[in-house]
């Protein structure tokens, strides 16, 4: 949407300035906070082998449903037991490691792929366009998670299974958003001019499209780490996820909605692990745009 | 006329995606499970099962069942459930899909009848406080996994304080904690790109040349503004509605709400071909439609998207 040869040093922008000063604590908010939250994150799913206090599967009957430390529990279990006393901890770790392999398979693959797809398609038109969108609009029209269902059911659940899911799922949002833009783009006086001028249909992508879609990409990309690590969740809360056992957030959930009822955390500590992790990223992304988009870089 | 071309020739190609999609549901659909086994007690001879196989018609060779299908289906003739001496599979999936119809919509009215207002009046006064209270409740509402909130909001206003029911659908009251839940995800999607939409528009020429010709700001905002700022914002509500058919899928679960999703996972647990062909393809023709409309809607739109562009 953002277009750069307009606009830049028209009055009108003035308008529309950050505030300063005072609302300096939404930069830390916006960018230190999120960072080291993703830093623990990405630590505790890495180096979750080493870090977990216990192993996420063992089963200790004897040791049921004891509560987090800070609700009378004790430091062996620090976020306290499931109903078949695994450690929730070392499972909430696990399961961040688990999270932490689908995005990093998932948002990057689909990004990539879909602006591709977008951008050539609504820059040549024609047939090779119609194709790609026509693939496009299969893709959307085949709900994912009917898709899920299909292939959960057929395979058995697993982790290769998610991430295929996940892939075939996402990408075709980039190539529709990514596509809108390009086309109306296409019809601008500055990609005009750079046609009449003779630049080749790459460069015009690279140098005016591109710039141009890369805001759309990165919010997508953003909201894209939230919806994948959450879809992963909810198809292992379905069943068609990660196989049962597994340590997964999603699966937690399931577990925990058991015993909703006679122990909040259960069901409450993955839930806040989703919903935190889901924050961090769409506040970084936030962060990023703001770097990105070249009318806000020169108000700052 | 050329609107009406492109509007035709838009729904022609939504009717190749439905066919496509239904040819992949057909070849997915018969990989999954043994239907005769379900049909069958276990003590079933072979013979009982090849009488079976034989008026299910799942002896003959893949193709003929494929050509059997589509021949059925362009008559109209979605076939019998395995389920429930022999029920019309599209008339259980009607009434189904009433359900799953009354949440979407309702998960849509609620999405958008909040995030647009909201997100042109954070982008109007951007860095005041409406502004941070939009981004906070979208940023919330985004990261909130819609199951999670689901199953929380049983707990509260169903469990503890018993304002409204934990699940089924009877009356208007039990559509609310459903359709708050499947609703939150898109309401920050909308709002988001509202917003940013709006931000980027603002900043824009025309808006100048608006406000320099003297038109009141409610006009510059309304006309100007806004019609620019909702192109991304149509394509995310054509994308939303995929989304919210699918998280009814999940939603339904948690509420017990009895739809199409529900019908699904059921129908798919049950080994109930027949159900879970249709009910997919009744979906992914819904929303094979909406898409279309979304694709027409950016004509009316943007006019800048002219003949041989798209």
């Amino acid at each position: 949407m953002s277009e750069r040869t307009a606009g830049i040093d028209s009055p009108i922008d003035v308008e529309f300035e950050e505030p300063r000063g005072p609302f300096r604590w939404r930069r830390w908010l916006g960018l230190s906070l999120p960072l080291a939250i993703a830093l623990v994150f990405v630590l505790a799913g890495a180096l979750a082998d080493v870090l977990a206090p216990h192993d996420p599967s063992f089963v200790n009957l004897g040791a049921r449903l004891e509560p987090p430390v800070f609700d009378g529990g004790t430091w062996e279990h620090p976020l306290g037991t499931d109903d078949v006393g695994r450690d929730i901890l070392s499972r909430l770790m696990h399961g961040a490691r688990l999270s932490l392999i689908v995005v990093g398979i998932v948002v990057p693959g689909s990004a990539l792929f879909g602006t591709l797809v977008g951008m050539t398609s609504g820059w040549k038109g024609g047939a090779t366009g119609q194709i790609l969108m026509r693939i496009v609009d299969i893709q959307l029209a085949l709900p994912g998670i009917l898709f899920a269902l299909l292939l959960g059911s057929i395979f058995g659940p697993s982790l290769r299974n998610v991430i295929i899911i996940l892939l075939v799922w996402t990408w075709s949002g980039y190539a529709r958003l990514v596509r809108a833009e390009v086309l109306s783009l296409r019809e601008r006086d500055f990609t005009t001019a750079s046609r009449a001028l003779g630049a080749g249909g790459w460069w015009i992508m690279r140098k005016h499209l591109f710039p141009n879609v890369v805001n759309t990409v990165v919010i997508i990309m953003t909201l894209e780490v939230a919806i994948v690590i959450q879809v992963e969740a909810a198809l292992s809360f379905l069943g068609v996820g990660v196989p049962a056992g597994t340590a997964s957030w999603g699966r937690m959930i399931t577990e925990g909605r058991e015993v909703m009822i006679v122990a909040w955390w259960p069901i409450w500590l993955p839930g806040l692990a989703l919903l935190i992790i889901s924050l961090t990223g769409n506040l970084m992304g936030d962060w990023l745009r703001d770097r990105l988009d070249p009318r806000l870089r020169h108000l700052h | 006329m050329q609107f009406w071309n492109y509007l035709v020739v838009r729904l022609l190609q939504a009717v190749v995606v439905v066919f496509v999609v239904v040819s992949i549901v057909f070849f997915v659909a018969r990989l999954v499970g043994n239907p005769e086994a379900f049909l069958l007690p276990y003590e079933a001879t072979d013979d009982e099962i090849e009488t079976i196989r034989d008026r299910l018609g799942l002896n003959d060779s893949l193709i003929v069942q494929y050509g059997n299908f589509l021949w059925d289906l362009v008559n109209l003739d979605f076939g019998t459930s395995y389920r429930g001496a022999g029920t019309s599979t599209i008339a259980a999936i009607g009434e189904r899909a009433v359900n799953t119809l009354k949440l979407t919509v309702a998960g849509m009215v609620f999405a958008v009848g909040l995030s647009i207002p909201l997100g042109i009046a954070a982008a109007l006064r951007r860095g005041k406080v409406t502004d941070w209270i939009a981004r906070f409740l979208a940023v919330f509402g985004q990261a909130t996994p819609s199951f999670w909130l689901g199953l929380m909001v049983i707990f509260f206003f169903a469990v503890e304080l018993r304002w409204f029911p934990t699940g089924g659908a009877e009356g208007f009251r039990s559509l609310i904690l459903p359709a708050l839940s499947l609703g939150l995800l898109e309401m920050a999607a909308i709002m988001r790109l509202t917003r940013s939409g709006m931000i980027d528009v603002m900043g824009s020429d025309f808006i100048t040349t608006a406000r320099a010709k003297g038109l009141r700001e409610r006009t510059v905002i309304m006309r100007h503004a806004l019609r620019h700022a909702l192109l991304p914002v149509v394509t995310i509500l054509g994308l939303g509605l995929g989304r919210l058919i699918a998280g009814a899928v999940i939603i339904e679960v948690v509420f017990a709400w009895p739809g199409i999703g529900r019908l699904i996972i059921d129908s798919i647990v049950q080994s109930d071909y027949p159900m879970v062909q249709t009910a997919i393809i009744v979906l992914a023709a819904s929303i094979a439609l909406a898409n279309a409309l979304v694709d027409v809607s950016y004509r009316l739109i943007d006019p800048r998207i002219r003949a041989g562009a798209i």
